[in-house]
């Protein structure tokens, strides 16, 4: 049983009217009407109370209503001068409210919503819209407002400030999402707080739990070999697998489309094992539209392909037109092609099979 | 607020699923079901993946159980990158197929979790309940936690079986109880010429509540010999092959709704208008469009029946002959062997295909060159055979909604009729080397059933 106090501060905040002052209060209780009219809000009838509880609602509170004040009454109430209750939901909790207006910064306060978090307002027909801090909620509406937060985590890229829903970010999907492209080649750099700098991979992953916001830094690495190498095609999409095994076999690869539809692979300077004329040639694939379920087959070469000592190649006699250049055939098949697991490395099994083969005649 | 009209999963789920909530010890046990939404309306829900939930992390009673917030959290992880819809299933033992109180109020406190968690448009998350004879009723509810009972729960395997009507009197084939049954069915029929019009034909006769038909081509003269309800003037006119059959079915059965898709089964229109169907007929002799349906039915849970005649000639000192008159009927579930693994798709004719289309003087080339065959000629075209192919194709579809076969569905996985030597050969799944797919239940995401052409366009490169 708390001790009686002498006397009670009671807080009465009206946000509409900017008003936020605290008077004494001697008795152990007091009602609704009691609270108005010591703060001079005349007549009581014609105010809106409400408690805010410790355990952080909103109660209405009647005019007649006794409220006690000591031990874990409310030491905080809102008042506004209103004809009705209003009512808005934060995060699934319901609050009763006296205005037909919000703020934003009263809705966190009440909603204990930490400021990196953001907070968004359902909304039916469209997407729902998230709120800026000096914005306010219109209550008037005739459907029950409802507010959420989300945690976002921010990083700022390039002068980009993205935000990413999980801390751990991979230093390559950061930059994809600050519109960069991480195969043109990048020097990045993690800047803390504090002044620490860190020179960064494109694998190596961001913690952004930590409070405070990271900044990513990249500058493009220019190519030493004769002034900077031309973007890669990439015109249709191959297999996620076979884009593993090209990476990881550090190939320089294209997808082009060409006019008549036909959509090929294409290996840049690929290197030739000893034994050919040339040291190593661009190798065509065609990728059929229903790949995988069409298999890959054949492949075809630019330069032409000879042995050492201008010897003909069996099986070379086709071509096909790629880009107006007449690339050499090299007809060689998979037998029994499987759409789940057959795929460009299989298909490569097969090129560097047959040009081993070759080379060794 | 478009609301679920029936959950599918597949019997390999189904497998998982029931050892786990009915190991014999009579205590309740706990599943998470994550879900996606296929179809032209997001009509149709289908199970992605089975999380069994521990029954070491569960307080499990004989009437009750508790969740463990470590499985709900999992699972709401999974659920997250595509806002899946997550049922939590927990069985009666004792039998009883409702919703006790006890469920309720599990709900009140789990339903909210899962909805701040997982959010999406038109966003539910549900929860269901599973007893010894393999009933099932599942409900979902949306964000304002109003909720519904999802009306017809799938378990499309060898036979498909209505989860949520076990306990019924069975319905006795070929009367006005099926006729009643088809009615709240939706078929697909795919290729709407020599079979497939036939196809549409009987379903429509049956009774059968919607139809979609998919086709983009139009009446010529030459098909008057096979295409049921095609007349003189439809060749004359170029009407649409769909067209054609809308105009019967409304003419004798007017309440049937019927939905046109006059375009490629290859098109993204075509492959999700599909996905909104109970089962799928395959009508097509092109091997490629044969492979989409195939893999339509995979992603989206949709038992498929693949129907192909052929007349294969032989010549024997510069006479030729007919060496058979046959017909094949493959009934694909999810889950179970591909087309392609029974080889009645080959990949390579799928590209021979593309480039007789493509390219046609390197087809050429090539077909001198003897790398191809000549794959120009178009299917038999003898209505005698292809309506016996027709009703084999919808028979076998009522096969598996209604117990007609005295051996069981398990040994008609693929049948093949031979009508020069009059015998039929049948072929069950053990005859086929498969495998578990990752598309199986993988829905519509991006890209569109797992192949890359229609992976969406790579991002301009931005300096």
């Amino acid at each position: 049983m708390t001790k009686k106090a002498e006397s009670y501060g009671i807080r009465l905040r009206m946000p509409r009217e900017k008003f936020d002052t605290k008077l004494d209060f001697t008795d152990d209780e007091v009602t609704g009407r009691q609270i108005l009219e010591r703060f001079d809000l005349r007549p009581a009838e014609e105010y809106v109370l409400l408690a805010h509880e410790r355990d952080g609602t909103l109660e209405p509170v009647g005019l007649e209503k006794a409220i006690c004040l000591h031990g874990k009454g409310p030491e905080t109430f809102f008042a506004s001068k209103a004809d009705g209750s209003k009512n808005f939901m934060i995060n699934g909790r319901r609050f009763p409210w006296g205005d037909d207006k919000i703020s934003v910064e009263l809705v966190r306060e009440l909603g204990n919503i930490p400021g990196e978090h953001n907070l968004y307002l359902e909304r039916h027909d469209e997407a729902d819209r998230r709120l800026m801090d000096d914005e306010s909620i219109d209550l008037s509406g005739p459907s029950l407002e409802c507010m959420y937060s989300t945690q976002e985590f921010k990083l700022e890229v390039q002068g980009v400030m993205c935000a990413f829903d999980t801390p751990k970010v991979l230093v390559k999907d950061a930059l994809v999402e600050a519109g960069l492209s991480p195969e043109r080649g990048w020097i990045v750099t993690l800047y803390h707080g504090g002044g620490k700098e860190l020179e960064v991979d494109l694998e190596y992953e961001i913690d952004l739990s930590q409070p405070g916001i990271e900044v990513l830094g990249a500058i493009p690495k220019t190519v030493t070999d004769g002034g900077t190498s031309p973007e890669p095609r990439r015109e249709f999409s191959l297999l996620p697998r076979d884009e593993e095994f090209l990476e990881q076999r550090k190939l320089q690869w294209e997808t082009i489309v060409e006019e008549n539809g036909q959509r090929w692979l294409i290996l840049r300077r690929f290197p030739l094992p000893k034994g050919f004329d040339h040291p190593n040639t661009d190798i065509a694939i065609l990728v059929p539209l229903n790949y995988p379920d069409a298999p890959l087959d054949m492949f075809y070469c630019l330069p032409p392909l000879k042995l050492a000592g201008n010897r003909e190649i069996s099986g070379t006699d086709g071509s096909a037109e790629i880009e107006g250049q007449k690339f050499q055939r090299w007809s060689r098949h998979i037998t029994d092609w499987n759409p789940e697991t057959d795929g460009v490395s299989t298909h490569m099994t097969v090129i560097d099979g047959c040009l081993a083969q070759e080379a060794r005649r | 607020m478009n609301q679920i009209a029936s959950l599918s999963m597949t019997d390999e789920q189904y497998g998982k699923l029931y050892p786990h909530l009915f190991p014999g010890d009579g205590l309740e046990a706990a599943a998470i079901l994550i879900c996606r939404r296929v179809g032209s309306e997001r009509e149709r829900l289908i199970v992605r993946s089975v999380d069994l939930v521990n029954h070491g992390e569960c307080e499990r009673a004989s009437n009750l159980l508790s969740w463990p917030g470590r499985a709900i959290k999992y699972a709401t992880s999974e659920a997250k990158p595509h806002a899946d819809t997550i049922i939590l299933l927990h069985s009666h033992p004792g039998g009883l197929l409702e919703f006790s109180r006890v469920d309720n109020d599990s709900s009140r406190d789990t339903m909210p979790a899962l909805h701040t968690a997982v959010r999406g448009a038109d966003m539910a998350h549900g929860s269901a309940v599973m007893t010894p004879d393999g009933g099932m009723i599942a409900r979902l509810c949306d964000k304002k936690l109003k909720s519904y009972k999802i009306p017809r729960i799938y378990r499309a395997g060898t036979d498909i079986i209505d989860l949520t009507r076990i306990r019924k009197t069975p319905i006795l084939p070929f009367s006005g109880a099926m006729t009643d049954h088809l009615s709240e069915l939706t078929a697909c029929v795919i290729g709407v010429s020599g079979t497939g019009s036939l196809v549409a034909e009987q379903l429509a006769r049956l009774g059968v509540g919607r139809l979609i038909l998919i086709d983009f081509d139009k009446v010529e003269d030459r098909n008057l010999n096979r295409i049921i309800n095609a007349t003189c003037s439809d060749a004359e006119e170029e009407v649409l092959k769909t067209h054609v059959a809308e105009r019967a079915i409304t003419s004798h059965h007017p309440e049937t709704k019927v939905k046109l898709i006059d375009a490629n089964i290859e098109s993204p229109d075509a492959i999700i208008a599909a996905s909104s169907a109970d089962v799928l007929f395959s009508c097509m002799d092109k091997h490629a469009g044969r492979s989409i349906a195939e893999r339509i039915s995979s992603t989206c849970l949709i038992p498929l029946i693949d129907v192909g005649v052929d007349i294969p000639p032989r010549e024997k000192n510069g006479v030729m002959s007919v060496a058979d008159i046959c017909y094949r009927i493959d009934y694909v579930r999810p889950g179970g062997p591909s087309l392609i693994e029974r080889k009645s798709i080959l990949p390579h004719v799928i590209g021979h295909e593309e480039r007789l289309g493509n390219a046609p003087e390197q087809a050429a080339a090539e077909i001198k060159a003897g790398y191809m065959r000549d794959f120009s000629e178009a299917s038999p075209a003898v209505i005698t055979l292809n309506m016996r192919a027709a009703s084999a194709a919808v028979h076998e579809w009522l096969c598996r909604l209604f117990k007609l076969r005295l051996r069981g569905n398990a040994h008609y996985a693929q049948t093949i009729t031979s009508l020069a030597s009059c015998k039929e050969k049948h072929r069950s799944e053990a005859d086929f080397t498969f495998s578990e797919s990752p598309r199986v239940g993988r829905g519509l995401i991006d890209p569109l059933l797992s192949l890359p052409r229609y992976a969406p366009q790579k991002k301009e490169i931005k300096m």
